[in-house]
């Protein structure tokens, strides 16, 4: 399933519906359904606040074998690597913290894979969550 | 759908989904919190970093008057991410 959104918060609604609709129909239990929307929901507003480029990002689902593989399509997009971001640290106390930077920390760990490519101005991130052992 | 409103003995009570559409209503619920409050997540299915966010902010702005949040009654799931992101380093959570 591929579903276009428009780069704004307004287009979450709608997303959580595709989800909840693919999660249905695939039958994900309840921790792999919060993985998905979490780590979705933190990579598109990503997109929303620092993409620039096109209004429309596509997100496409798909089970492949034993795996649920998401990928985001963001047309003229700047550079951004989500995967070569620093590392969070957890441990920090409350008073070192600062706003930002834990989204795609949650984003790392509740999914198996990240892989992110820029190739003909179009940002491309590819999210891979095992289903089976999770 | 999410929701924020004040239980009968002062806390803070959170149901639905706190997505990142949700979270300026949080803020404006939050700002005038000037003493130590348990927000009650019995009715949250979820949140994001956005909602994260918010309660960091609260938590910094209430400690520097020796006051804090206690978050209570976290599902399975905000509980994981909670602990991944280290807020149980800085929240009291029961």
């Amino acid at each position: 399933m591929v579903r276009s959104f428009k780069r704004d918060l307004s287009s979450l609604e709608p997303l959580f519906e595709f989800t909840g609709d693919f999660a249905a129909t695939q039958r994900f239990d309840d921790a792999i359904t919060f993985a998905m929307n979490l780590a979705i929901e933190e990579l598109f507003t990503n997109m929303v606040k620092y993409g620039g480029g096109d209004d429309i990002v596509s997100i496409g689902l798909e089970v492949r074998g034993d795996d649920l593989v998401i990928e985001f399509v963001h047309p003229g997009a700047g550079e951004f690597d989500p995967t070569a971001t620093a590392p969070f640290d957890a441990a920090r106390p409350l008073e070192a913290r600062e706003p930002g930077g834990v989204g795609l920390h949650l984003v790392r760990s509740v999914m198996d894979e990240v892989a992110y490519e820029h190739t003909n101005g179009d940002a491309r991130v590819t999210l891979v969550k095992h289903l089976r052992g999770a | 759908m999410f929701d924020i409103r004040k239980g009968a003995n002062g806390e803070i009570l959170l149901s639905g989904r706190l997505d990142a559409s949700h979270v300026e209503r949080v803020r404006d619920e939050l700002k005038s919190l000037d003493t130590s409050c348990r927000v009650d997540f019995t009715s949250l299915d979820y949140i994001s970093s956005a909602g994260m966010g918010v309660l960091l902010g609260t938590q910094k702005r209430l400690a520097d008057r020796g006051h804090s949040l206690t978050l209570v009654n976290l599902n399975r799931h905000i509980r994981e991410i909670f602990r991944i992101a280290g807020f149980d380093n800085v929240f009291s959570i029961e």
